[in-house]
């Protein structure tokens, strides 16, 4: 199965993108798979309310290892089964927590592997550090594009040009994984790289 | 809804194979690097490995394991250390495939002790399990990295822990294999060995899925070692007995190591071979070289310089001249020495 993973800073909705594009596809339940660095992997089952309530935080670093969820994408007459694996926060410094510093070693080997790289980002904060380094490395991949999160909130909109011209020729998703918008164009690049 | 019981998915902790990759991740694990800084390398290498589409692929994991096992089989003996290693296999595959179906999956500690005297085997068989760990997808490059006491234990404060950590750091993705592992031990309580050890097990939590340290030594040292550090037997689950060989294995081994190399041995030769390894057994307090496969590829090699000495300059040599080994070549030499 192709892997498709969320990658961005800590809190710019990675998870709630996620659990909400489960929804979106017609999901009412997830199993999510945990892949913990200190332990073996293991699975939960949770309603689309309780995964919400459970993995996603206001509080950064919120998601500790790799969660991956499989999702059915509609194709031509079928359905494409693609793993999505929403992954631990990435920042500039290096993190004093050995803990997350694994965990994000984790993200970037899915990165490593994955087929297709949703890079999410809250378009109010100018693309810097980090965010440039994952935009580069998508920049020369075919399944990459940046999502720009949070389009419901003031100050995104204006944001969206700049964000475009940085990305090309990589396209930008714009959604609102809160109220659930632009969630179709995720859906159609996820189709169009299966 | 979508679940996990159809197929496999990419495992957590492994990345992509190549040497580059594999060091930036460890030390972005290590606070060495930044996230930054490890995109641009993985960057620059998938570029590199487009540009060069046979580094990667090549041939299959599962190709690579039956070459390791067929490797092992080929062994002269070890009967018991075939079995443990095929069990071992067979465990971690199966509870990773549990960890995939969500199953409860015991804890994969694979850090070893291997006890046996010199010459038993233990360098060889640590070397195919590192590559059968490598295709198991276990660790990532299933090198080994053999080193002893010296080599970890410094001679001032600091200057162990640092000696130590340069070998793990040679190890990562592979196996640390410590040689007479049981001298680290040496010295009593204000020895640096200490430090060594402690270090050693530091790591190997630091890099619990990049790291298998494999404690050699004869099966009595390592014994005591192990039970006078308690703390360490929990640490070192697994352990491998490595029994002396026997007469008629060791002349097995022979066989292979001179067919390996295009000799082959006369009657006589053989009969003198056979002696000079009997006298081992001989002695009364039971030579640790008894069962030593190493000197058996001593003696094979000393014979075939004499019999370059006793063939050089010599006109006119047949084939089967140049592959034979006859018994003056394999006697023992002027000194009286038996044990080359
Ligand atoms: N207004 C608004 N809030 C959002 C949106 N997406 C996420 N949030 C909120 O942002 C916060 C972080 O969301 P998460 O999904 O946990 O973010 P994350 O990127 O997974 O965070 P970590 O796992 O901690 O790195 C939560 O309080 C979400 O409700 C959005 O599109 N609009
Ligand atoms: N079972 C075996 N069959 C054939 N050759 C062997 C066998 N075990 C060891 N040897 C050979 O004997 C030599 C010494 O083995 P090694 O693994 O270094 O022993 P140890 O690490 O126990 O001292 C090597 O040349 C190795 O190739
Ligand atoms: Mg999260
Ligand atoms: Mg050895």
């Amino acid at each position: 199965m192709k892997e498709a993973i969320v990658i961005g800073r800590p809190n710019v909705g990675k998870t709630l993108l996620t659990i909400n594009l489960a929804e979106f596809l017609g999901q009412r339940r997830v199993e999510v798979m945990f892949r913990p660095r200190d332990g073996a992997a293991y699975t939960r089952i949770y309603s689309i309310a309780q995964a919400r309530a459970d993995l996603v935080a206001e509080t950064p670093h919120r998601t500790r290892c790799l969660q991956s969820l499989v999702l059915s994408v509609p194709r031509g007459k079928g359905v494409r089964k693609v793993v999505v694996t929403d992954t631990t926060g990435l920042c500039d410094e290096i993190h004093p927590s050995s803990a997350v510093r694994r965990a994000m070693a984790d993200t970037i080997r899915s990165v490593a592997r994955a087929v297709i790289i949703l890079h999410v980002v809250d378009p109010l904060q100018p693309l810097s550090g980090v965010d440039l380094d994952i935009l580069r490395f998508g920049q020369t991949q075919e399944g990459y594009a940046l999502v720009a999160n949070m389009m419901d909130l003031p100050g995104r909109a204006e944001r969206l040009p700049e964000l475009v011209r940085a990305a090309r020729p990589a396209p930008v998703l714009a959604v609102s994984a809160l109220k659930r918008t632009g969630l179709g164009e995720v859906r159609a690049f996820l189709r169009r790289h299966l | 809804m979508a679940r996990f019981d159809r197929r496999r998915i990419p495992s957590g902790g492994l990345g992509p194979k190549g040497s580059k990759t594999e060091d930036i991740f460890g030390r972005l694990e290590r606070g060495e690097t930044t996230v930054g800084e490890a995109l641009r390398v993985l960057r620059l290498s998938t570029a590199r490995a487009e540009a060069e589409p046979d580094s990667g692929a090549g041939t299959s994991a599962e190709a690579r394991l039956d070459e390791s096992f067929e490797e092992l089989d080929s062994l002269v003996g070890l009967d018991s250390v075939k079995r443990l290693v095929r069990e071992l296999h067979a465990f971690i595959v199966i509870q990773r495939q549990r960890a995939r179906e969500g199953l409860a999956a015991e804890p994969m500690v694979l850090h070893m002790v291997f006890k046996g005297n010199p010459g038993t085997g233990k360098t060889t068989v640590a070397r195919i399990l590192g590559r059968i760990l490598k295709s198991t997808g276990v660790l990532q490059k299933g090198h080994l990295v053999e080193c002893e006491r010296a080599d970890l234990v410094g001679e001032y404060i600091g200057h162990t822990a640092q000696k130590t950590r340069e070998q793990i750091r040679k190890a990562l993705g592979g196996i640390l294999f410590v040689d007479e592992g049981y001298a680290l031990a040496r010295g009593g309580e204000k020895d640096f060995g200490k430090e060594a050890i402690d270090t050693l097990v530091k790591a190997m939590e630091d890099h619990k899925d990049e790291l298998v340290v494999i404690l050699a030594g004869y099966r009595n040292e390592m014994q005591q070692f192990l039970e006078s550090n308690p703390g360490l037997q929990s640490r070192f689950p697994i352990q491998i007995d490595f029994p002396d060989f026997t007469l008629e294995e060791l002349m097995k081994i022979a066989d292979l190591m001179l067919q390996k190399r295009q000799y082959t041995m006369t009657p006589e030769a053989r009969r003198v071979l056979r002696e000079r390894l009997l006298h081992h057994r001989r002695l009364p307090y039971g030579d640790e070289n008894a069962g030593n496969a190493r000197l058996v590829r001593n003696l094979i090699e000393k014979a075939i310089r004499r019999q370059a000495l006793r063939l050089v300059g010599r006109p006119n040599l047949s084939r089967a001249e140049l592959m034979t080994i006859q018994a003056v070549d394999m006697a023992d030499d002027e000194t009286g020495k038996g044990k080359a």
